[in-house]
């Protein structure tokens, strides 16, 4: 009966596994991996890390014609499929274009009210008659009739101090000064983490390449580390996969020389990693390939149930196989439901990527463990004879525990070895460095990444800092941008910052803007008089005059969002109501800060660290949180303090280890570390339950060894493998587990070495 | 950008001072093509000097601007035109950059920024070596009179973008002296550049460009 139910799920599963993998839907998108917890750093990292400064590509030509190779890989993808934007400088038609929008503001919007005194004036219209005569006199003219005083003229330095310096734009097309780089921007349709996308908008850049052989073409922007984040995820899952599946396979032959066993093992762990893959699609909507990368190793996790249960059916072959899972069982639901508690503190992290990862554990274990209950027994072989190898395990951790346990420790050397314990883990938490500075996707000795730094170092310096000004409108925005902006300059007379983009300048707010018309109206007479004793003719300034009389038409964000400038200000307006203002030359953060406190001033990497500080605090909290409550779920279980700290004994042993083994090795501990950790107290656990509950005998008590020893193996194939990955994120949680499973299995034998003769029948 | 400074400087170079022409020498219908290459072979140089008054007249002041000053061309580094009225400043052109010296203020503009100012970079080093190919690719080019006497080249710009800045530019010239330069903007202001004490070629020192291109 039980076997046709489970024919029935498995095929059931299958199907609907068939029928759902084309929609399954795949990312490596890293802001997954930034806090998404709603705090105000977390807000400003995934707004830095989602802006427009992160989604634009560039591309740099070289070779023999780079101007040319520019305009002719514009004109190309002008035509290709999901592109969005492709652009290098500014054309002819660009300027013309901004040129006749600010030509349609009111003439006043940019010129600030100080400049409307009598003295002001003349300056500035001395300066025109100067101007007028000499080699921009051309495009003076023709601004001047409606904008004598050149408002729009400090708009346009203010536009062009923005610039990059050191690019020259030709006709165009940005280069470098001597000429032998051209740039070209782009952005897909398609998110830059789109690897799939990304890889196609690649086949169409490799084309063109090869159409074009004189050009040389190399690119930066967060699209490369998408693709390269995915080759190298699924390298990884695939030498992780086929390495651990046939250590496994090798092991299990050794073990339990049975082929069909080997088989019915893998049913758990393919029916969980299924579901799980299911459930998480179904619940996100897609899968990072990191968590496909985690899944993988899962696998090993998800085994360790069947391997217990193995252990204890082929070490008692005379025993049915479903009064074997009736007794251990208990254990195995025990220890899955500990193993969750642990995914549950980890889903708390704050870390949308982490969360995901916690779910499609929780999934995987939840049905492995019911696969390993309800299914596995029902397939057991009636007639099974051991392979001597296991017989010879058996025998020989028999004979281990025989020796550890003939010696009785004293209460002093027992209360000696818990000194020393504890001391030597009050060492190794002393000297725990954390480090929030993590780079968990990016292998940053890679070739694209030397690319993308190679190409942005020929676009100048980036900006060292923003000052991020949020507001409830874009009015509001508007308002906070210029209070900020003020600051900003008096902060950098006071040389607290070297520079900054005046925002404020490019819009003004709206009061501001009727404030100058005002003034402007009230200071004609002025002018006129002021343009006679300079040799102006009033009357040839009719449009200006004409703009006084009319009501002003007022700049708006919204005017700038959809006008020819938005590809210069799309950057510092990266989402409603937030601007981002771009600073150079910090000398303190702090003085600064506290000097400008209508903005946010935020360093980039600081931010991403800090918001990572935030997660990691969360995460231990909540790990702690985890482990009080599989305290009290032992304690609802054993009813023994004594025995709750057996069973938690290894996992809290393993743990101490490994930091221990971590600082040694001089790791500062990341917020992967610390999850990595929350899965070795949850294996440990796991081995401390198994310890518990079935060492009623002495040889119990080995084929639990027995089975520990072999669920650590097959744990650290998996793991071990992922900590040789390129990925720092996988290669920590590789590295974390795979010691902490050593430790936890070290653990118990030191476990029950104290515990001597009353090692069994406790 | 900068149009003006191209004309009046590079122009400039280009004239050399001579009798006044007829009045009615720009008027009736230009030769064009070959018909103007010998006038432009009369204007190959490999350097000159030359003395320069300006006047502009712009709608929006009062009274016309006057200047004067020297004017440098070589054929290697370009045009300088050293302003010594009403105030110093110091234009240079090469066939890159546009730099403006103006007391202590030192403005660069690259020339190949847009399509526009190429084409005025290219004119005058075209105009002074003689060649017509180039100048005819941006401008339609007329010949007024003839290369025995008084002559005039018109340059009329074919692009829209050009004709919003400048309407025309003659020079006028007689026999192998260009004496006269005429630039008619878009909004109807024009530039009168005379040149006289023209220097040509060999006259012109090695010590007198590397001071006018310092």
């Amino acid at each position: 009966m039980r076997r046709a139910a489970s024919v029935v799920v498995l095929a059931l599963t299958a199907i609907v596994f068939a029928l759902a993998l084309p929609h399954l839907r795949f990312t490596t998108q890293i802001t997954e991996f930034l806090p998404d917890t709603g705090d105000r750093t977390a807000r400003l990292a995934a707004l830095l890390a989602d802006s427009e400064l992160s989604k634009v590509m560039i591309v740099e030509l070289a070779g023999a014609h780079p101007s040319a190779s520019a305009r002719a890989l514009i004109a190309d993808l002008k035509t290709a499929p999901d592109i969005a934007m492709v652009r290098s400088g500014f054309t002819d038609d660009d300027l013309d274009a901004m040129r006749k929008f600010i030509d349609a503001l009111a003439p006043t919007t940019f010129l600030p009210e100080s400049e409307y005194t009598p003295a002001r004036m003349r300056a500035r219209l001395a300066s025109l008659r100067d101007h007028l005569a000499g080699p921009e006199g051309v495009l003076m003219r023709q601004t001047a009739p409606r904008d004598p005083l050149g408002g729009i003229w400090d708009v346009l330095d203010a536009l062009r101090s923005t610039r990059a310096g050191g690019l020259v734009d030709t006709d165009g097309v940005l280069t470098t000064e001597d000429g032998l780089h051209a740039f070209v921007f782009l952005e897909t349709k398609s998110s830059p983490f789109d690897s799939n996308a990304q890889r196609a908008f690649r086949g169409v850049l490799d084309r063109w390449r090869e159409a074009h052989p004189d050009a040389v073409v190399r690119t930066a922007g967060a699209a490369q580390y998408a693709i390269a984040s995915e080759d190298q995820i699924k390298g990884d899952v695939n030498r992780i996969g086929i390495i651990s599946t046939i250590g496994i396979l090798a092991i299990f032959l050794v073990l339990f020389g049975s082929v069909r066993m080997i088989l019915i093992s893998f049913v758990p762990m393919t029916f969980g990693s299924a579901m799980a893959v299911l459930g998480t699609q179904a619940i996100f909507g897609q899968i990072h390939g990191i968590t496909i990368a985690f899944g993988t190793s899962l696998l090993g996790v998800g085994l360790d149930y069947v391997e217990h249960y193995y252990a204890h059916f082929v070490l008692t072959p005379e025993v049915p196989a479903q009064t074997t899972m009736r007794h251990v069982g208990p254990s195995l639901a025990l220890g899955a439901v500990t193993t969750i508690i642990g995914f549950i503190g980890l889903g708390a992290s704050g870390l949308g990527g982490l969360r995901q990862m916690a779910v499609f554990a929780v999934i995987a274990i939840v049905a492995s463990m019911a696969a390993t209950y309800f299914m596995v027994p029902a397939w057991m072989p009636a007639r099974y004879k051991p392979p001597r190898t296991l017989g010879l395990v058996n025998r020989g951790v028999l004979v281990l525990l025989r020796g550890l346990t003939r010696h009785h420790w004293g209460r002093i050397a027992r209360a000696a070895i818990v000194v020393i314990t504890a001391g030597s883990i009050a060492l190794a938490v002393r000297n725990i460095a954390f480090s929030d500075n993590v780079n968990m996707l990016v292998d940053d000795s890679g070739p694209h990444v030397v690319e993308d730094r190679a190409v942005r170092a020929l676009l100048g310096p980036d900006a060292d800092a923003f000052a991020v000004v949020t507001a409830s409108s874009d009015d509001a925005l508007a308002t906070a941008i210029a209070s900020a902006c003020g600051e900003l300059e008096r902060a950098r007379t006071g040389q607290l910052v070297g520079s900054f983009v005046p925002l404020a300048s490019l819009l003004p707010d709206r009061a501001t803007q009727l404030r100058r018309h005002d003034v402007a109206v009230a200071a004609a007479p002025a002018l006129r008089e002021a343009l006679a004793a300079e040799d102006f003719v009033a009357d040839q300034f009719a449009p200006y005059w004409s703009a006084l009389a009319a009501p002003p038409k007022v700049l708006t964000l919204a005017d700038l969002r959809a006008s020819p400038l938005a590809p210069v200000a799309g950057a510092w307006f990266p989402a409603p109501q937030v601007a981002l203002i771009p600073l150079t030359g910090i000398r303190a953060l702090a003085p600064l800060q506290a000097a400008v406190p209508s903005a946010t001033i935020v360093i980039p990497s600081q931010t991403i660290v800090e918001a990572f500080h935030g997660v990691r605090v969360r995460t231990v909290v909540a790990s702690l949180l985890g482990l009080v409550a599989i305290f009290a779920l032992l304690f609802a279980r054993y009813r023994s303090a004594k025995k709750v700290m057996i069973a938690l004994a290894p996992a809290l042993l393993a743990c101490a280890a490994t930091v221990g083994a971590l600082v040694a090795m001089g790791t500062g501990l990341t917020i992967l570390h610390v999850m990595s950790l929350l899965l070795v107290v949850s294996l440990g656990v796991d081995f401390g339950i198994f310890f518990v509950d079935t060492t009623d005998s002495l040889e119990e008590a080995a084929r639990t060894m027995v089975s520990i020893f072999t669920a650590s193996i097959t744990t650290i194939l998996s793991f071990g493998l992922l900590g040789l990955s390129h990925s720092p994120g996988l290669a920590a949680l590789g590295i974390t587990v795979t010691l902490g499973v050593t430790f936890s299995l070290l653990a118990c034998l030191l476990l029950a070495a104290l515990a001597g003769s009353k090692l069994v029948g406790r | 950008m900068i149009v003006r400074a191209i004309l009046a400087v590079a122009l400039c170079a280009s004239v050399a001072a001579a009798d006044a022409p007829p009045a009615n020498l720009v008027t009736g219908t230009p030769k064009t093509g070959t018909a103007v290459d010998p006038t432009f072979a009369h204007l190959k140089l490999d350097r000159m000097r030359a003395k320069f008054t300006e006047q502009k007249h712009i709608a929006l002041l009062a009274k016309p601007l006057r200047s004067a000053g020297t004017i440098y061309f070589d054929h290697v580094q370009g045009i300088a035109r050293i302003q010594t009225s009403p105030k110093a400043q110091q234009v240079t052109v090469t066939k890159t950059t546009l730099k403006i010296k103006s007391g202590t203020r030192v403005e660069e503009v690259p020339l190949d920024k847009s399509k526009d100012l190429r084409a005025f970079a290219l004119v005058f080093p075209s105009l002074l070596s003689g060649d017509r190919a180039a100048l005819a690719s941006s401008f339609e080019i007329g010949l007024y009179g003839a290369d025995t006497g008084w002559w005039a080249l018109s340059f009329t710009p074919k692009s829209e973008s050009l004709k919003k800045l400048v309407t025309s530019v003659v020079v006028i010239g007689q026999k192998a002296d260009p004496v006269m330069l005429k630039i008619t903007e878009a909004s109807g202001d024009v530039t009168e550049t005379e040149l006289t004490e023209v220097a040509r070629d060999k006259a012109v020192t090695d010590a007198d460009i590397a001071q006018a291109f310092r």
